[in-house]
């Protein structure tokens, strides 16, 4: 399984110079006058701004889609004529304007999109179809605010949830809110808020994510193939953007579940708006239904707020946001035998958006992310450890479109990154592993965009310096490849590959099924960067402009992944040792959208595997098949239901080989302890050979939108495990006793908005 | 209406799948040995005990097996100094009968007291042939010079200090137990008898709880003098004549565990905290053969005198 990942990216490298050089020389053979098109889409009620909406000049090929920050440009328009542009997005009405193209031009755009739900009638679902053919998006998936309100809510709406829904995506349980991703564990899926990195995205022992949906604008998922404008993770990206508030009125809501309640207040400031969103936990009472009936004392809130400014007499085609974010999680018993645990997120930045006269975007942000966790042991038997994470982090990036439609990106990205960790062994020694490290990286990708039926995305990162200091940390090479060929119309065959490295690491204990303390550091210098090599191939088939299969293979190896040394026994040996794995399988994706019915089906059939040490076993996220189906109905007058069942074969689990007597001793003044203070133990068979039975579950969710005076307020029942499936989550060694997840559990939400 | 008819349709249909599904969690059960024994230099008698695995009698709760799993018949030699010392196997009563009925079977040699620095080896040859083997080699804390010589040797300390202060030798990956004990005596009874006092009390649920100390690497114990004296005032129980009673001195008691006791300690402390849950617990042996601990300790003891006058002000004089 070992490949020289450098040499290929060395190659790939000079490969890659080579290829951009020919694709940037926009040699224009026809004199045609032209012009370009650009635009901004954002919502008539708020001004927010819309991503991933289709743009498409009627009755011609040509046509875009807006990016992160809500733009489109449609270069080399014949000029001199009038056209009409229509603008689509999921749950809103298209829009068509005229428009006029100046020759040598860019002619900007400012278009509103009326959302169905004020249109007093039910949803129309337009604009879902791909206006990209050849986009090189093979294991990318963009979720809507739209389409996560329409998943059941469950006791708290959760954006880590809902990605386990897409196939190749595996959770553990009910009890965790950690997503696993095509067989790798979840410390290599990099969450980014706005482009700032979020270390611990998680409240109450992992079972929710910080993440308030309310606050999100879009989401992008990559699982696989990423560009190459994403480094420092072997899996995934999870890139979050928020809302920048709402640009035309002061607006406010709450709402309140069984578990917290929640804020939001937004609106316009001069050349720019605000929103600041908040919750926090009031009940822990439905814990006990995650945590087998344990009382466990959590306090947690989390704060967003954002600021943003777009002043065009200050700097023309420019915009400014001022971000923050801070999440708290606290566990303090009034027992002083048992710990308090508490750990923190913050996150400050400040990003610049540029457009010019010219079809160039500018992105520029410094974000500070903090990450702070602590288990102080009071009188128990726990020992004391803090993680201190501190990451400064500058991305630049600019965009250039040819008028041949094809782009090129370069960026450059800085990361200093401090990590502290203590923690005392059970002997009661005390060790630092924390470390320093800066990371400067580069990169630059093409997308050849030119051809109607054919797309690339070919690019490469290098990391000038590494984080960590062990050898052959600097100068790693990434390069990424990613196709797409439009094979007839309704079909498109899509293929990605790349390297990906990550020299950051959380010590994790895989036999930890409920994990309270997950510290972050950069990997140590005994070890090398894990790499992993991505092969993806995929075909998408859009039978009609409603339904739609996606069918994507992967193969995955890893290499160097840090994992906790089972066999530490002295002081000396090495907290992490290096393990390397393989994962591969096939993933269905099958999208229906219609009113009043829409579908997603999902299924995934894939294998993982992990090696330490010469022994080879099935890791605890290895899901053979998972399967699951999404209903929603649009109802009418404001009802709409939908309904999951998640199906996944059974998760690995180590047998008993039956048990031995084991001599327990705590003092040995006790005269006769040898002889009678023993304890059952059980001794394991090989790792993970078992499997627990298959699991499934089915939600229901029910919602009423409905007004009252000004206050429009918004009803939502779900209920979790509608047959009370019992889903066995580990029987306890020590007394056999079986541990169900989630019983049937039925939950509400009150939502009211002035 | 129609679509939601439909709607509950897709729900019943599914619900076919709603069964329960029972598993048993044991792998095919192969019989493992344990051999368990630590060897002490504060007294010539020392113990084993051989043990076999089971299955528990339900498959699933370990504490439903009755059947004592005792090996018996094993024959059991320990080498100390080129010596040969041949283990005898008996019985004991049982105090906590709740789950085995019968009597504790162990092996016991009466006139074997090693000394700290000596290896000793054991053999133990099982009724069905097989052999567990071990080593250990007992901490090298010689009496003289374990503990430090600018060491309290009176109560109070001499330079007028409200702690006393106790430090010892430093060994790399060792584990120290300390006790700390007021010896004294009743009148009329040679009996030594002992109170422990507690490194400090601790406010626990309004009530105020004595901490003694546990398993550390530190090489020290400070004890203030006023927990001192609330183990002394807590001497008589009731009986406020004080003179009834002698006050020997202050004995801190140490246990030195060797590498294989310290490591296998600390395997034993498993519980992170109080929340998280962790299935596959790690083990430690150093049995070859099978499972177990074969560990040594040293026991050291240091003795602090009260002066007459500190004592005489607590009334014992």
């Amino acid at each position: 399984m070992k490949k020289n990942f450098n040499n290929k990216g060395e190659s790939f490298f000079i490969f890659f110079c080579l290829l951009s050089l020919i694709f940037s020389l926009n040699i224009n053979l026809f004199a045609q006058e032209k012009g370009t098109l650009r635009g901004i889409v954002v919502d008539s009620t708020n001004g927010e701004v819309l991503p991933f909406c289709n743009a498409v000049i009627e009755n011609t090929k040509m046509g875009a889609t807006t990016n992160t920050n809500g733009y489109f440009l449609i270069p080399s328009i014949p000029a001199k004529k009038n056209y009409n542009l229509i603008v689509s997005f999921v749950g809103y009405a298209a829009k068509k304007i005229k428009v006029f193209i100046a020759p040598d031009k860019i002619t900007d755009l400012e278009i509103k999109l009326v959302p169905t739900n004020i249109l007093l009638k039910p949803v129309e679902r337009v604009g879902v179809r791909t206006i990209e053919k050849n986009a090189t998006d093979i294991g990318l998936q963009r979720i809507s605010v739209k389409e996560l309100e329409m998943l059941p809510k469950g006791v708290e709406s959760d954006v880590f949830r809902s990605l386990q829904y897409i196939p190749g995506v595996q959770s553990t349980g009910d009890v965790s809110a950690r997503y696993y991703v095509r067989g790798s564990p979840s410390n290599e899926n990099l969450v980014l808020i706005n482009g700032a990195t979020i270390y611990n995205p998680f409240h109450a022992l992992g079972i929710f994510s910080v993440i308030d949906p309310d606050m999100i604008n879009s989401i992008e998922f990559y699982k696989g193939g990423f560009p190459a404008q994403y480094n420092g993770r072997l899996s995934s990206v999870l890139n979050i953007i928020t809302k920048d508030g709402n640009k035309n009125n002061y607006d406010a809501k709450a709402s309140a579940s069984f578990l917290s309640g929640k804020a939001l207040v937004e609106g316009p400031i001069p050349n720019g708006s605000f929103i600041i969103t908040g919750r926090k936990s009031f009940s822990t009472e439905i814990l006990k239904k995650f945590l087998d009936n344990q009382d466990v004392p959590i306090n947690f809130y989390d704060l967003s707020y954002k600021l943003d400014y777009e002043n065009p007499n200050f700097i023309k085609g420019s915009k400014f946001d001022i971000q923050g974010f801070s999440s708290g999680d606290k566990i303090e018993s009034t027992n002083p035998l048992v710990e308090n645990v508490n750990w923190y997120n913050n996150i400050f930045g400040v990003n610049w958006s540029q457009i010019t006269d010219s079809p160039l975007f500018f992105n520029m942000g410094l974000n500070w992310s903090n990450f702070s966790g602590a288990v102080t042991p009071n009188l128990s038997n726990a020992k004391p450890k803090t993680n201190q994470v501190n990451d400064l982090s500058l991305r630049t990036s600019f965009t250039y479109i040819y008028d041949s439609k094809d782009e090129m990106e370069v960026g450059l990205n800085v990361q200093d990154l401090d990590t502290k960790l203590l923690l005392e062994n059970s002997l009661g020694a005390t060790s630092d592993i924390g470390s320093h490290g800066t990371n400067i990286n580069v990169y630059a990708l093409y997308k050849l965009m030119r051809y109607d039926n054919f797309g690339a995305n070919i690019g490469t990162t290098i990391d000038l310096t590494g984080l960590s200091q062990a050898p052959g940390s600097a100068f790693q090479i990434g390069p990424r490849l990613s196709l797409t060929y439009r094979l007839i119309p309704t079909i498109a065959l899509k293929a990605a590959w790349g390297i990906y490295t990550q020299q950051v690491t959380t010590l994790s204990d895989e036999n930890e099924i409920i994990s309270l303390f997950e510290p972050w550091i950069i990997t140590p210098n005994y070890l090398k960067p894990s790499t992993a090599i991505h092969y993806t191939i995929g075909m998408k088939t859009d039978f009609t402009e409603n339904l739609s299969l996606d069918v994507q293979g992967y193969y995955k190896v890893m290499q160097n992944i840090p994992t906790l040394n089972d066999n530490k026994i002295l002081d000396s040996d090495p907290d992490l040792v290096p393990a390397s794995g393989e994962s591969y399988g096939w993933e269905f994706l099958l999208n229906y959208t219609g009113d009043p019915f829409s579908f997603m089906g999902s299924y995934s059939l894939s294998w993982t595997y992990k090696d330490v040490a010469g022994w080879i076993y099935y890791p605890r996220y290895d899901v053979r098949n998972a399967l699951n189906l999404i209903l929603n109905a649009n109802l009418g007058k404001g009802w709409s239901a939908s309904a999951v069942w998640i199906f996944n074969s059974g998760l690995p689990f180590t047998q008993n080989m039956g048990y031995y007597n084991k001599f327990y001793f705590n003092d040995l003044y006790a005269e006769w302890s040898i002889l009678e203070d023993y304890k059952p133990f059980a001794i394991l068979s090989d790792k993970n050979l078992g499997r627990l039975p298959d699991y499934h579950r089915l939600d229901l969710n029910l919602t009423k939108k409905f007004k009252i005076s000004d206050f429009n307020f918004s009803l939502d029942i779900s209920i979790i495990n509608v047959y009370n499936r019992k889903n066995l989550f580990y029987f306890k060694r020590d007394t056999g006793e079986r541990v169900n997840m989630l019983p049937f559990l039925p939950t509400a939400t009150l939502k009211v908005e002035i | 209406m129609k679509n939601f008819s439909i709607f509950i349709l897709f729900i019943i249909a599914v619900e076919f799948y709603s069964c329960d599904v029972a598993l048993n969690p044991n792998a095919p059960f192969r019989q493992r040995y344990a051999l368990t024994g630590i060897m002490r230099n504060d007294t010539s008698v020392q113990i084993v005990t051989l043990t076999k695995s089971y299955q528990p009698s339900d498959g699933l709760n370990p504490l439903t097996n009755t059947t004592d799993p005792a090996v018996i018949g094993a024959e059991v030699n320990m080498w100390y100094r080129d010596t040969l010392y041949e283990l005898r196997d008996t019985t004991i009563a049982r105090t906590d009968t709740s789950q085995y009925k019968d009597s504790v079977h162990f092996y016991y040699i009466k006139n074997l007291q090693p000394q700290p620095g000596e290896y000793i080896d054991i053999e133990a040859l099982l009724p069905n042939g097989l052999l567990l083997q071990s080593t250990t080699q007992l901490p090298d804390a010689e009496s003289y010079g374990f503990f430090n010589s600018d060491d309290d040797r009176t109560i109070p300390p001499a330079d007028g200090r409200n702690y006393i202060h106790v430090g010892w030798q430093q060994f790399p990956n060792i584990l120290y137990q300390p006790k700390i004990v007021i010896t004294y005596y009743v009148k009329g009874d040679t009996t030594k008898q002992e109170k422990e006092v507690p490194l400090y009390y601790e406010n626990i649920n309004g009530s105020s709880t004595p901490i003694y100390p546990t398993q550390t690497k530190i090489t020290f114990v400070d004890i203030d003098l006023g927990t001192i004296n609330r183990a002394l005032n807590e001497i008589p129980q009731g009986n406020n004549d004080k003179l009834q009673y002698t006050i020997a001195n202050i004995d801190v008691q140490m246990i030195v565990y060797d590498e294989t006791l310290t490591t296998y300690y600390s395997s034993l402390q498993t519980g992170v905290d109080a929340f998280t849950v962790r299935l596959d617990q790690p083990d430690f042996s150093n049995i070859s053969g099978g499972y177990g601990m074969f560990g040594s300790y040293v026991r050291q003891d240091f003795y602090i005198k009260f002066t007459a006058d500190y004592l005489k002000a607590l009334g014992y004089y």
